[in-house]
């Protein structure tokens, strides 16, 4: 890419700071979710063993 | 059809369902950016009037556009929740606002960065803005009402009525720019056919259905969680880890 694709007729800043700004949305909204179900998963699995540690994940102990 | 309500309705077929569909949301969305991005910063030409800054316009308008659509996909599910007490509409409602939330804020932020070198302002207290800036508040507050209630089912109830009543800032945000005198510039679809070329256009309806799919599959994805969270004491949910 030349420096004038860069450059943006000089709205720079405006136009690589939207786009930036859409990266960053598309990221968290792709790892958030990622790192629930990674969080969950671990919980549920530990699940078997005493309530203690499933409640240490944030999970409420699960009811008799 | 009913057959097929019926079976989206439950917890467990809906969680399979959800993720055979994801992975083709993500990729066909992912394509689709990447497609449209390189239409709108590489093939399409710079606007006579406002040179290359129209380019936010790829970002701007799907990303409002989201807002929009994720806050009436919310409004129909708590109308759902409500009225028929379905879980998976309960899920549905608290899964869209974080969602609805960081797409509001992308609007208002490359809004923004539009309006700055446009109107020399970075903002105004314009109806199409303010009514955009209330939505924002709107999935904010639905999002901290669901943390703030600890039964889930219940704050799933209290989310629903708030999205329910809230939607009506939605047709305020569509129609400000033709109801009041508003800075921001109308809408580019007339009937008498769209005001910019198609060098122009089309990478904006490619991104336009690449935000949309985007949408559909963190949906997807953040729908299978909660209803993992809120199913884990039931046996289908206890079987899914024991395979897993």
């Amino acid at each position: 890419m030349d420096a004038e694709f860069w450059h943006m007729g000089g709205f720079a800043f405006y136009v690589w700071g939207a786009y930036g700004a859409a990266v960053a949305v598309f990221a968290w909204n792709l790892v958030m979710p990622r790192l629930r179900r990674r969080a969950l998963r671990r919980a549920l699995s530990e699940s078997t063993t005493p309530p203690a540690r499933a409640h240490a994940h944030g999970l409420p102990e699960p009811q008799p | 059809m009913w057959i097929w309500f019926h079976r989206l309705a439950s917890p467990p077929s809906f969680y399979r369902t959800a993720g055979r569909f994801a992975p083709w949301f993500l990729v066909a969305s992912l394509l689709l950016l990447a497609i449209g991005v390189w239409g709108g910063l590489v093939m399409a030409p710079p606007d006579y009037q406002q040179g290359d800054a129209f380019r936010i316009i790829y970002v701007h308008v799907p990303a409002a556009w989201l807002s929009l659509l994720v806050y009436t996909v919310m409004a129909v599910a708590a109308f759902v929740a409500l009225v028929w007490h379905m879980k998976v509409a309960e899920v549905a409602v608290v899964a869209a606002a974080p969602v609805g939330a960081s797409f509001t804020a992308l609007a208002l932020v490359s809004g923004m960065l539009w309006g700055k070198p446009m109107w020399g302002a970075w903002w105004v207290w314009d109806p199409r803005l303010t009514s955009e800036l209330v939505l924002l508040f709107l999935y904010l507050g639905v999002v901290a009402l669901n943390n703030a209630i600890e039964d889930p089912r219940s704050a799933a109830r209290a989310c629903s009525l708030l999205a329910l009543v809230g939607w009506v800032n939605v047709p305020i945000v569509h129609y400000s720019v033709v109801w009041w005198n508003s800075l921001h510039q109308g809408s580019i679809f007339r009937l008498s056919g769209p005001t910019i070329t198609w060098d122009m256009l089309w990478p904006l309806l490619v991104c336009w259905i690449a935000f949309t799919l985007f949408f559909a599959y963190v949906q997807c994805v953040r729908m299978r969680n909660e209803l993992l969270f809120r199913e884990r004491n039931s046996r289908w949910v206890q079987t899914l880890m024991v395979e897993a």
